[in-house]
């Protein structure tokens, strides 16, 4: 079978390209399989693919790059022009361009495949507009679906059921798209993100270090595990809180942290390229987030053998921890609860140690390899 | 799945006796090669006390060792250094999960638990790394690197604990630049021992950890740590505007 995945940029570092990569590795044992980037600014993807995927991408933004003959002339007018087909709502608007248009309706148009995954609304829409009859189109949204605004929402709800499948992180936005696509043929299914195969340390639950990691923006909630990690030090000076990461309310969350004189517990580690060697310090993972399209920190965390405080927020985190076996939810945007529930966490350390034992477990069962079978599974029921 | 069909050791750390212990899912009977990362150097691992300052890799039958083990505890740092030592060695987990070791040359100093900057006053909480325990008075001494005179002020040790704290107007008032940087020590009879924050593994302090400004005056005052990990304080005189 061969299958095509179309991504944005495969070149940057993020989570819907280590997502890709890692399924589009996987299913390359058995498929033949390739990423098509719309845009390319390195030489060199920075996350890691298997050379048995093929890379290629369709708007070369490297510095002397030229476009062939006979679409030179064509490419220098329309790369000043904005996107019309690309709704300016599409969060990724900025880097499209008339020309992107032009390359990626002339590629859709023409891509001979099996199986056509595209991994964000502008994409999908593309695909229900200009894939081939025969090729079965799949839609992925990494997005949480009230995250789309209004005008793109529209063009979202008019396409889609022209797809053949809209494939969600979590149950919860599958109900909302099957609500949405009514009586249209399109199916649903939820498929969260795999973890990579292969062996990764493991915590010994021995150092009283809380970790957390996703970029320092506001949605992450950062403000408030500090706020509920000044009350847990009150309790217990002798717990350390390292947030991993960085991003553009650094300094707030820094002077945050001053002000609630917490520079003898809280670390600002920065980014890290080793985060599951980082968790493996650690013993218990805490996520403070307002919204988690899925929550591949937890899943990660899990993996590593540490269980997770998390607010039980839309939407990722509920479907993923099973309180009290694997970790704590706690309801949202409760700072007092948080406190509580990391309180909770420390002062349980066979409670704890259970956890980490059971959140092994949980997983297991987001093994690329399991995730993988299950998208096989939706290819077969959608074959024609 | 060819990669865990490599062995991967369980646990893989250096105990206080300075003996590198690796323990296997099953028995293991080959011999840990340590390579020096610098000058290629190869060492078996039965007297660590041999390996000279640097990076050592582990290897086994030509394979470097896989580890699932992060190399070591917080608190067993703290346990290490309570040991008086002139090396320190340390097993770590590096980012592709193989082992390898650091060795540094040590010289025993005070490793800070706490800072407190409020109230006109900076106060040290901490512990000897390194050294013997003391008993008894010392002084929280702070040395400008350039031009002023030292300022200390009251502290004691009691056994490894150290406290100390010294008052920030004096070193306000000695401002002759707009800035002026000091270096913080524990001095009893006449020795001096730095402090610092060395026992984990966190790198580059200086820019992740923030401690609070107090002002006296026109002078802003807050501790930091230097490139070295060491514990100082920065006073700045503040501009007009802000």
């Amino acid at each position: 079978m061969k299958i095509s995945f179309l991504i944005l940029n495969a070149y940057g570092m993020g989570g819907t390209i280590r997502a890709t990569f890692d399924l589009a590795t996987k299913m390359s044992e058995r498929h033949d399989v390739e990423v098509i980037s719309v845009f390319q600014h390195a030489d060199l993807p920075f996350l890691r693919l298997s050379p048995k995927v093929r890379l290629r991408s369709l708007v070369d933004l490297r510095e002397g790059a030229r476009v062939r003959w006979p679409y030179t002339k064509r490419a220098e007018r329309l790369s000043s022009q904005e996107s019309a087909l690309i709704h300016p709502e599409e969060r990724a608007y900025a880097s499209f361009s008339a020309w992107s248009d032009d390359v990626l309706r002339r590629e859709l148009r023409r891509l001979r495949t099996d199986v056509l995954v595209t991994t964000r609304a502008g994409l999908n829409i593309m695909a229900a507009r200009f894939a081939r009859k025969r090729v079965v189109t799949i839609a992925q949204e990494h997005l949480h679906f009230e995250a789309h605004l209004p005008g793109i929402f529209e063009e979202i709800k008019e396409w889609y059921p022209k797809l053949d499948a809209v494939v969600t992180l979590t149950e919860a936005d599958a109900q909302d798209y099957r609500t949405m696509l009514g009586q249209a043929p399109t199916r649903v299914f939820t498929i969260g993100n795999g973890l990579p195969g292969g062996p990764r340390p493991r915590s010994r639950q021995e150092n009283r270090v809380v970790l957390a990691a996703g970029r320092l923006v506001p949605v992450k909630g950062y403000d408030r595990l500090l706020k509920a990690f000044a009350q847990v030090v009150r309790e217990r000076p002798d717990w350390k809180l390292r947030i991993y990461g960085e991003g553009r309310v650094s300094d707030k969350l820094i002077k945050l942290a001053v002000k609630l004189r917490l520079h003898n517990n809280v670390t600002f580690m920065g980014p890290t390229s080793d985060i599951e060697g980082e968790l493996a310090k650690a013993s218990i993972h805490a996520v403070s987030s307002r919204f988690e399209g899925f929550g591949m920190t937890i899943i990660e965390a899990f993996a590593c053998g540490v269980p997770v405080v998390s607010f039980d927020c839309p939407r990722g985190p509920r479907e993923i921890i099973t309180p009290g076996y694997d970790g704590l939810l706690i309801p949202p945007d409760d700072v007092d609860a948080l406190a509580g529930g990391l309180l909770q966490m420390i002062e349980d350390e066979e409670g704890r140690r259970l956890m980490a034992a059971n959140a092994l477990q949980t997983a297991m069962g987001y093994d690329i390899s399991m995730i993988a079978d299950r998208w096989e599974k939706s290819f077969a029921e959608l074959g024609r | 799945m060819a990669a865990s069909e490599v062995r991967r050791a369980v646990t893989s750390r250096v105990d206080n006796d300075d003996m590198l212990r690796i323990e296997w899912p099953e028995p293991d009977d080959g011999e840990i090669i340590l390579r020096h990362a610098e000058t290629g150097q190869e060492r078996g691992t039965a007297d660590l006390g041999l390996l000279s300052a640097g990076v050592w890799t582990a290897s086994l039958g030509g394979e470097p060792v896989a580890t699932d083990d992060p190399g070591f505890s917080l608190d067993g740092l703290q346990a290490y250094a309570q040991t008086p030592r002139s090396r320190e060695i340390r097993a770590f987990r590096a980012p592709d999960g193989t082992l390898a070791l650091t060795v540094r040359e040590v010289e025993p100093y005070i490793e800070v638990t706490g800072v407190v900057a409020d109230d006109g006053v900076i106060e040290i909480e901490g512990v000897i790394a390194y050294g013997e325990p003391i008993h008894g008075p010392a002084r929280l001494v702070a040395v400008a690197r350039k031009g002023p005179e030292p300022v200390s002020g009251p502290a004691s040790f009691l056994g490894r604990r150290f406290t100390g704290s010294v008052q920030i107007a004096p070193l306000a008032e000695a401002q002759v630049r707009r800035r002026v940087f000091w270096d913080l020590y524990a001095e009893v009879a006449d020795v001096r021992m730095p402090l610092a924050a060395r026992l984990d593994d966190i790198t580059d302090k200086k820019n992740r950890v923030r401690f609070p400004a107090q002002r006296e005056g026109r002078v802003r005052v807050r501790p930091y740590y230097t490139e070295t990990d060491s514990l100082a304080v920065a006073l700045s005189i503040e501009e007009e505007s802000s």
